[in-house]
């Protein structure tokens, strides 16, 4: 995958969602992101290690509208491979990339979980004006 | 004055939504006009453009198909092409795959006729293609029996991600240490549902099975379009306007 190209896309997710927030809030005159949680899904193609290497370095450079991440912290939670059988329903999580019912035998299935990126949370500390 | 307070915000988005959304209705868009959209992959050199070439012997002038052919550079894919198919060629400079946006483009440089197949080479690679989702109505990866039968176990995401396994060179069979019976029970661990075709590009062998499958892929998408529609792991369900099916398959 492409690491570096997730990541700025990852650092406009989280300044379009820090802004949202602030305008709902009013009266902020800076954001600063401290933390960032992801789900990297085993089958998503994304190795975690080079996308925190990459945010490290990218961190701070998409930032305007007064919202800074180049202190923010990523937490990169591995989604794994979560699958249903076609056959017999039994949801299991798939290991070593088979994808092979524990119950039934069946390679029939469909993945349920584990083929995405997610954004899930952001923590952000809010100047407001008093 | 000012005061600092933290939030924590629920946020929980799929980063690849727009992305998706745009593969479903390019797929969507392709089969109302009744063009079946074949996304070929594998590792470079397996056969793809022999393989397109043999399926234009195969057909002559019977069906309305289109190429559309991505490479870091030259244009020597869609040279080769060319006496055969309406083709462009598709230079992506040093990225390893193709992306929708570079498909859409490179179609809307064709002949404006109604395709009944448009056929995507992708770039040679067996990583990067299968994580970008380019409209296709089905994905098929390519394997050549001198690349060896080991390859799905090492690249699962490709294999789960394509609904046709075909097996190239199989003249070759008898000089190279590879087993189709080790590839496909490979591949299958990974995707149960994985169709296989063997196939020789040079000699026409298996091309007649494949011609046959694609052309009953596409009668399957002019029945029911919903199936392959959602195709691709669509972020939302897409109503599906009924189909066209405006000229003679």
């Amino acid at each position: 995958m492409h690491e570096r190209s997730l990541v700025r896309l990852l650092l406009h997710q989280i300044i379009e969602a820090a802004l949202k927030n602030s305008l709902a809030q009013g009266n902020c005159s800076e954001i600063r992101v401290r933390k960032v949680v992801v789900a990297c899904g085993e089958l998503s193609g994304v190795e975690p290690e080079l996308v925190s290497l990459a945010f490290n370095e990218m961190r701070g450079s998409t930032d305007h509208s007064g919202v800074t991440t180049d202190q923010a912290e990523l937490e990169i939670r591995r989604q794994p491979i979560l699958a249903r059988c076609i056959e017999c329903g039994f949801e299991f999580k798939v290991e070593d990339f088979e994808f092979l019912c524990p119950t039934c035998r069946s390679t029939n299935n469909q993945v349920l979980a584990g083929e995405d990126f997610h954004l899930q949370t952001i923590d952000i500390e809010l100047d407001n004006r008093l | 004055m000012s005061q600092s307070t933290i939030q924590h915000i629920e946020v929980h988005t799929d980063l690849a939504e727009a992305k998706k959304r745009a593969a479903c209705e390019f797929r969507t868009s392709m089969a109302n006009q009744g063009t079946f959209v074949v996304n070929l992959v594998s590792s470079p050199g397996a056969g793809k453009t022999s393989l397109l070439e043999a399926t234009a012997k195969h057909w002559g002038a019977s069906h309305q198909c289109a190429v559309l052919v991505g490479d870091l550079a030259t244009h020597r894919d869609a040279d080769r092409l060319a006496p055969f198919f309406p083709v462009r060629q598709l230079t992506t400079g040093g990225a390893c795959h193709l992306e929708l946006e570079l498909v859409a483009r490179g179609l809307a440089e064709l002949p404006q006729l109604p395709y009944q197949y448009l056929f995507i080479e992708n770039v040679g690679n067996l990583v990067c293609p299968a994580s970008h989702d380019l409209g296709e109505h089905v994905r098929v990866v390519l394997v050549s029996t001198t690349e060896g039968d080991d390859k799905p176990g090492k690249y699962p995401k490709m294999f789960r991600t394509s609904q046709l396994l075909v097996v190239t060179k199989t003249d070759l069979l008898n000089y190279v240490p590879f087993s189709v019976d080790n590839l496909v029970q490979d591949a299958r661990r990974i995707q149960g549902s994985l169709e296989t075709i063997e196939v020789c590009s040079l000699s026409q062998f298996g091309i007649s099975i494949w011609c046959d499958w694609l052309t009953k892929q596409r009668e399957q998408m002019l029945q029911n379009q919903t199936l392959f529609a959602e195709r691709g792991n669509c972020p939302t369900q897409l109503a599906v306007p009924p189909k066209v099916t405006s000229f003679a398959r």
